[in-house]
């Protein structure tokens, strides 16, 4: 899991593998790995995870000395892979990005209070956080300062809009962005 | 005049007992009242966001779009961002010049869909996705839709798919959505947009001006001057925390503001450009 983001291939994304599984309703896991050419394990693990979590369940329990696998049915269809922990559990990492990145592409234009005000839901955005996204974003040429003032009351604007998935910073402090599936900085 | 005001202020926000001293009970409520600070309570915030979970969780049998309408400057726009996030909702904003293709294709993109190629294989798509309905839609600038006569396209996507939408426009949006009979009756609930008050202020201030306390004076007067716009509150909250902090106040009220520091409000009304007064 902890592999950078920008060697994996699309098709070995947790997103293919769970729009395999939406495609498909029912499934085993060998009919998966016929789509998505993950590791076997991988597959079963995360499918083991979403049926702890409750997004699938087994329909036909399958018999190994025999060769035959479990089968399971799709019953919680979700337009985006769930991130599960080990429990079961969601992961929320990552929410308070989304959440500024979507408050980013709807204003257009928008100072760092803003940011924290419209993407602190139930999931908290702190001002720092949104200085620290802020500032690689800035770097990587998504956003440009407007009017010369200083970060917390600066009108900021949304220049390069790649698309929904808001960009990532890589522990290695680079920023990838995952709608055009590159580094975008440094370059 | 001024002390008892402020002491007003304070016991309706706590459990303050008596006004003894004054700035030990503001210090306490202000750390209670932004403890967990959020816009979810500003009053269009809270109809938009509560409409559209209500449209979410529905019976089926009910219709699921809602309708959220309002003159300019509401903040109809800066509500559905929050309500956006707080759903985890696709958005678009419509442009005057989008034609019915456009718009599919910028929903199909906003889906993160390569867009097909022709209406009906979009339509198929985006209908597809929406259909998991766990994920609502909101569409701004639904009247260039209207214009546009291409409202037939989202109740093909409604129907197609059951998904809550929330569709905003200008006051006028209700009446003409009227027009589409079909469409009307899809609707589960018209919202119209409210001014913003002083209690919005006050829900602003702890993001805008998180480092300094405003009197309820001032907050009364800022939303009086800001006829009802969010923005207007926002960049005057801003700008009432930086003049503050300049002059070394980490409180201040409506005399300090117009009469000691002498400042006014930003209206957002033509001022005459001063590169041009010499």
């Amino acid at each position: 899991m902890k592999f950078p983001v920008d060697k994996i291939p699309v098709n070995k994304t947790r997103e293919f593998l769970w729009n395999v599984i939406l495609k498909k309703r029912e499934f085993n896991i060998s009919e998966l790995q016929i789509e998505c050419p993950l590791d076997r394990t991988t597959i079963y693990q995360y499918i083991r995870l979403l049926e702890k979590a409750g997004y699938v369940e087994v329909i036909e329990r399958g018999m190994p000395s025999k060769g035959k696998e479990n089968r399971y049915r799709l019953i919680r269809p979700v337009s985006e892979p769930p991130r599960l922990r080990a429990d079961g559990s969601h992961v929320t990492q990552g929410i308070g990005r989304q959440n500024m990145w979507r408050t980013m592409r709807i204003r257009k234009v928008f100072t760092l209070d803003d940011l924290v005000a419209l993407s602190s839901t139930e999931h908290k955005v702190s001002p720092e956080e949104a200085e620290t996204y802020m500032k690689f974003l800035e770097k990587a040429g998504y956003i440009k300062n407007t009017d010369g003032k200083s970060r917390p009351k600066a009108a900021y604007r949304l220049i390069k809009d790649t698309g929904p998935k808001a960009p990532m910073i890589q522990r290695i402090k680079r920023v990838w962005d995952p709608n055009l599936r590159e580094v975008v900085w440094p370059n | 005049m001024e002390q008892k005001q402020k002491v007003k202020s304070g016991t309706n926000g706590g459990n303050g007992p008596g006004g003894g001293v004054i700035t030990t009970i503001a210090n306490t409520i202000d750390q209670s009242d932004f403890q967990s600070p959020t816009i979810a309570p500003l009053k269009n915030v809270a109809m938009a966001t509560n409409a559209l979970e209500k449209a979410i969780k529905r019976p089926r049998h009910l219709p699921g779009m809602i309708c959220f309408y309002g003159p300019s400057g509401f903040g109809k726009s800066y509500s559905a961002a929050f309500a956006a996030n707080k759903h985890n909702a696709y958005y678009i904003e419509c442009k005057s010049t989008w034609s019915k293709k456009a718009v599919l294709a910028a929903l199909a993109k906003e889906m993160g869909l390569v867009p097909a190629r022709t209406m009906y294989e979009m339509t198929e798509q985006i209908t597809e996705r929406l259909a998991i309905t766990d994920r609502p839609l909101i569409i701004d600038e639904m009247d260039h839709i209207v214009k546009r006569e291409a409202v037939e396209i989202i109740r093909d996507l409604y129907e197609g798919s059951g998904c809550a939408m929330l569709l905003i426009g200008e006051e006028n949006l209700p009446n003409a959505l009227q027009k589409w009979e079909r469409f009307h009756g899809r609707i589960l609930d018209f919202i119209p947009a409210q001014a913003a008050d002083a209690n919005d202020v006050k829900i602003l201030a702890g993001f805008y001006c998180r480092r300094v306390k405003i009197a309820e004076d001032l907050q009364i007067e800022l939303a009086k001057v800001a006829k009802g716009s969010i923005r207007r509150i926002c960049v005057n909250l801003a700008r009432i925390e930086d003049e503050a902090l300049e002059s070394g106040m980490t409180e201040i009220d409506l005399h300090t503001w117009s009469h000691v520091l002498k400042k006014q409000f930003w209206t957002g009304e033509a001022t005459i450009r001063k590169e041009y007064v010499r």
